[in-house]
């Protein structure tokens, strides 16, 4: 297991790798959710990616630019540039431990980054969007809205943002998932049903699974951070496998 | 500004990032590095990320830092030598200091520290002389005086609401008399049996500390002033309940000479976590202003205290 960071000078992304036991051809990355919500899933997200090293794939997990680790400040977060960094993400994996197959997890926008990323990707067969967002003008008012900043940023959900990037999350609509007809997918809700209208996914296999578990994205006063929802990451460790 | 993830500590189980300027080759400046230690359990970045924003406006002012997760939190592994939680969590900050000395990064050090990194921040300072600096904001023992409780009762009072439900009848008066009477600090541990405190000292009615928790502060105080170890001491609004003037924690400790080693901030508009951008940049602030500004002792041998 191993941290680095990679990507060219000036732009480097914080990654960490959980390489399996035995040698193995295939491999996982995970788009992290965005924000607060990131904070309080990266336990759930770590917790997921040992137990699918455990099992025998190559997993990275990564931060986004202008998020955790990575290069950027807040206000240069901008989700074209996410997928272009999971798509990066998906090569680093590749050159560092050989695999052919890579499939992607997404929880919350990291939903939407995966899918944005998979039609991109000949080398992605298999797709996790786990409570992924649907309806982005949505989240931005769960996210308590949006209050001006200073210097033509905007703050929203305790972060700094750039106007453009408010724009993205608005323009975020059911549709994103339209595109994923080659992949298998397995769309997880955590809780009750959501809401929000289904992913259309056109013609491709996918299973819709609800799981009453804890959203590993909202904090448990008691602990400051999420439970880790162990029913939800067994089964999409089963479903990957 | 050059960032680093580092694996380090006993068998690469430790993770931390770390950020340095671009002027010197080892990053090793006049300043000592800073060492940001997690906040409760969320990852090295901090809540709100304010971990990373201070590492590079601080390595643009030519100090080297490393966001550090302790073991078991974030992306660290538990070490696995048999130690309690918070031993593992000082031999972390201990290996990491280490690391960084060893690779010319710095041989003085700042620990900053939220909440109960605060907390672990202190008690890294009184091990380890190579400690010369520490940042806490909202440490958990927040040492209350009876100036303490005084302005509380005096802002309470002068708050419209319960004086409403006075008139209206609707506020138990006895009641809340007697709630306040019970949670005055006395000045021995009447009242607070063995049973009801907790780990930290308190007794379990009001969240106050006993006696003992504070002469057991008031020594390791004593033995930072006497290393000259200098304490930047932040306390947000959010505490208000417990510590509520700026000068709060030179009056808890009247035997010590803290005003000489201890710079004292009040946030009193600011939250627990930093959710407002305008209380964010106060603490990158403060904290760089305070660890380029701050005279701190030359650097000390690598000498763990026992």
């Amino acid at each position: 297991m191993t941290a680095f960071l990679f990507g060219p000078d000036g732009r480097r992304l914080y990654g960490y790798h959980h390489p399996p036991a035995n040698h193995s051809l295939r491999g996982v990355v995970v788009c992290p959710p965005w924000g607060a919500e990131y904070e309080y899933a990266h336990r759930s997200l770590l917790v997921l990616a040992r137990r699918l090293a455990g099992v025998g794939l190559h997993v990275l997990r990564f931060d986004y630019s202008a998020t955790g680790d990575s290069y950027g400040d807040s206000d240069e977060a901008d989700l074209d540039r996410w997928v272009d960094d999971t798509d990066a993400a998906v090569e680093e994996l590749r050159a560092m431990s050989g695999v052919e197959e890579v499939d992607l997890v997404g929880l919350r926008i990291g939903g939407v980054v995966a899918a944005r990323t998979a039609p991109r990707r000949p080398d992605t067969r298999r797709l996790v969007l786990w409570d992924p967002i649907r309806d982005g003008s949505r989240w931005v008012a769960d996210l308590g809205g949006v209050e001006a900043g200073r210097d033509e940023t905007v703050e929203l959900g305790r972060y700094t943002v750039s106007p453009a990037f408010v724009d993205q999350l608005h323009a975020l609509a059911p549709t994103v998932y339209d595109r994923l007809a080659a992949h298998d997918t397995l769309l997880l809700t955590t809780g009750t049903r959501h809401p929000d209208p289904e992913p259309r996914t056109g013609q491709n296999q996918i299973e819709y699974r609800t799981l009453d578990q804890p959203r590993p994205w909202i904090e448990d006063q008691s602990i400051w951070a999420g439970q880790v929802p162990m029913e939800s990451i067994d089964h999409i460790v089963e479903w990957l496998t | 500004m050059r960032e680093t993830a580092l694996n380090f500590g006993p068998g690469g189980r430790l993770v931390g990032v770390l950020t340095r300027p671009d002027a010197s080759p080892s990053g090793a400046g006049e300043h000592p590095a800073v060492v940001f230690l997690n906040a409760g359990i969320l990852h090295r970045i901090g809540p709100n990320r304010i971990h990373v924003r201070m590492a590079r406006k601080l390595a643009q002012r030519g100090v080297a830092s490393l966001r550090l997760d302790f073991p078991g939190v974030g992306d660290s592994r538990t070490l696995g030598i048999g130690l309690s939680l918070v031993e593992e969590g000082q031999e972390s900050v201990r290996a990491a200091l280490t690391h960084l000395a060893g690779h010319g990064v710095a041989e003085r050090f700042v620990v900053f520290g939220l909440c109960s990194g605060a907390d672990a921040a202190f008690r890294t300072a009184c091990v380890d002389s190579r400690v010369v600096g520490i940042t806490l904001v909202d440490p958990t023992r927040l040492f209350p005086t009876r100036k303490t409780w005084i302005l509380r009762a005096i802002r309470a009072s002068l708050r419209l609401g319960p004086w409403g439900r006075l008139m209206t009848g609707r506020y138990n008066l006895l009641r809340r008399l007697a709630d306040r009477f019970r949670s005055v600090p006395l000045d021995t541990d009447e009242g607070a049996s063995e049973e009801s405190r907790d780990d930290a000292g308190r007794d379990g009615s009001a969240g106050r500390l006993t006696r003992q928790a504070r002469d057991l502060a008031s020594q390791a105080l004593a033995g930072l002033i006497e290393r000259d170890v200098r304490i930047c001491h932040i306390i947000t609004g959010d505490q208000g309940e417990l510590y509520n003037y700026r000068t709060q924690l030179l009056d808890a400790f009247p035997e010590l000479d803290l005003e000489r080693v201890t710079r004292l901030e009040l946030f009193r508009d600011a939250r627990h976590t930093f959710p407002r951008e305008a209380d964010r940049r106060m603490l990158e602030e403060t904290l760089i202003d305070w660890v380029t500004g701050e005279r701190f002792t030359e650097p000390a041998q690598p000498e763990v205290i026992t």
